[in-house]
């Protein structure tokens, strides 16, 4: 194995083993976007040839990239500063880029927080069958205009997410995605098996969300949204990938652990699409994107079905989940940047950033113009851009053959050859960067 | 539910659900193979 100059005085937090490892990446990349942006568009696009181009999409370019990213990440071991400093060889200029990219990331906790505030008091609707009282339809308006509840609940989620980055990789990140990952796998097969024995007519629900229509696969817009979702959902260019693979050790595999975390990553949101519309569909209740989906549909559907309060306590717990991992992953990606780039500790930085999370958070609860300011910033033109950059500097200007020979073929299970990195220089930075683009000034149809 | 529908459903499950656990058993088995590396590149840091 090289002994590049990068890998010398690598961090010390690492994965204890594979599995914590795998989860931990996945748990980073399983978020919302999985639980109710994903079932949505493949029953509106296609269904069953929705998911088949959605795989396409994944191994051809999402994988190649995530083995890069992570790659890189393993062979530096340290932060995003580093990580451009490696690459540019001009400590002033990384440490602005290297800063800023881990600060965009930071940022959409800013108004993610509140909607994982939300779905905390959906917990607490379900448990107590809210609906019994008021309409499941204003019991989200009910919750949003009750601004003491939700900062207080702002303050719970901060203060989990704070105490998970503050334990370090293996007693936080690690500890807690091994729980919550499987966890939501576990809850969203509840749900289907319950929906599929007891819900009449669910065979309706399942042809909306997996009927083929193959004839969707000649429209170009399919295949665009079809690899917009799939950049998006697994995350891989702004750093975030990288700053997982960092807490590899030198030894570990890439290749097959990376394959694993995007397939767990469309599993997870294939199974969250039929534990949730098929049974929307059965019970005559409209699907929709967005929030509508999650907190004005879902309280309607358990409100209907036998056990509902139960169901809707795991459905929303599983969202929860998914929204935990993310939020710590948005967290620990400026940790990790700050904390190498500036010397200091990882404690430190944990406090100053959870304060920082509770105050924007808060604001956000009350001010919805605030919300929608760090949303179209960090979640629209910030995780693009920086996704567009980070792309070029790990596979360009560092080079995906460097990366492939040093850090990732010497220790992967799987080897790939020079044909790889070429691959990837061509085809998949290309289209990840035509793909973001496209996302800022729509031009693909 | 139309049959096409159940055969797309058994594909998919076939196809993505059974790459990803073979994908985690891999890498899983493959564990002890990357533990003895790692402690013999610790090793080597060391001296």
């Amino acid at each position: 194995m090289s002994d590049h100059s990068v890998t010398k005085a690598r961090s010390t937090e690492n994965y204890v083993g594979a599995f914590g490892a795998i989860m931990s990446m996945a748990g980073m990349a399983i978020g919302l976007g999985n639980v109710w942006r994903f079932p949505y568009m493949v029953g509106a696009n296609g269904g069953a040839a929705f998911v088949l181009a959605y795989l396409v999409c994944v191994f051809l370019v999402v994988i190649p990239m995530a083995i890069i990213e992570a790659g890189y990440g393993k062979g530096i071991g340290k932060g995003l500063m580093e990580a451009y400093e490696a690459a540019l060889h001009n400590k002033f200029l990384s440490k602005i880029i290297g800063g800023v990219c881990a600060f965009i990331y930071y940022s959409m906790n800013f108004y993610f927080i509140p909607i994982m505030a939300t779905c905390f008091y959906f917990i607490y609707v379900c448990a107590t069958g809210m609906w019994n009282q008021v309409p499941a339809a204003e019991i989200y308006d009910l919750g949003q205009a009750n601004h003491a509840l939700m900062v207080g609940l702002v303050l719970i989620n901060v203060l989990v997410i704070g105490v998970i980055v503050y334990r370090g990789v293996d007693n936080g990140i690690e500890a807690a995605s091994k729980v919550m990952v499987p966890m939501m796998f576990v809850f969203f097969i509840i749900m289907i098996i319950f929906a599929a024995v007891s819900i009449q007519g669910i065979g309706k629900g399942y042809d909306f969300y997996m009927h083929p229509d193959f004839s969707v696969w000649k429209h170009p817009s399919l295949w665009v949204a079809a690899m917009g979702q799939a950049l998006f959902s697994v995350g891989v260019g702004p750093g975030c990938v990288l700053i997982y693979g960092s807490h590899l050790k030198k030894g570990d595999d890439v290749s097959l652990s990376l394959t694993a975390v995007c397939l767990l990553d469309t599993s997870i949101a294939v199974i969250a699409g039929m534990a949730m519309i098929p049974a929307c569909v059965a019970m005559g209740l409209e699907t929709d994107s967005g929030a509508r989906l999650i907190f004005l549909i879902l309280p309607a559907l358990f409100q209907q079905l036998p056990m509902g309060r139960i169901l809707g306590i795991l459905c929303f717990t599983a969202i929860w989940f998914a929204a935990v991992t993310s939020a710590v992953a948005q967290t620990e990606i400026p940790t990790v940047t700050y904390m190498h780039g500036f010397n200091k500790s990882r404690h430190s930085v944990a406090i100053i950033l959870t304060v920082v999370n509770f105050i924007m958070a808060a604001i956000a609860v009350y001010s919805e113009a605030f919300l929608n300011f760090w949303s179209d910033f960090s979640g629209n033109y910030g995780f693009i851009i920086t996704a567009g950059v980070g792309a070029i500097v790990y596979g360009y200007i560092f080079g995906a053959n460097k990366i492939m020979d040093d850090f990732v073929n010497p220790t992967s299970d799987v080897k790939l050859g020079k044909w790889f990195s070429t691959y990837v220089k061509c085809i998949v930075i290309p289209i990840l960067v035509i793909i973001m683009i496209n996302s800022l000034f729509p031009f693909l149809g | 539910m139309m049959g096409s529908t159940l055969i797309t459903l058994v594909i998919v499950s076939v196809v993505l659900f059974g790459s990803t656990i073979w994908c985690v058993k891999e890498v899983l088995k493959n564990q002890p193979k990357h533990d003895a590396l790692n402690a013999k590149l610790e090793a080597e840091e060391h001296n």
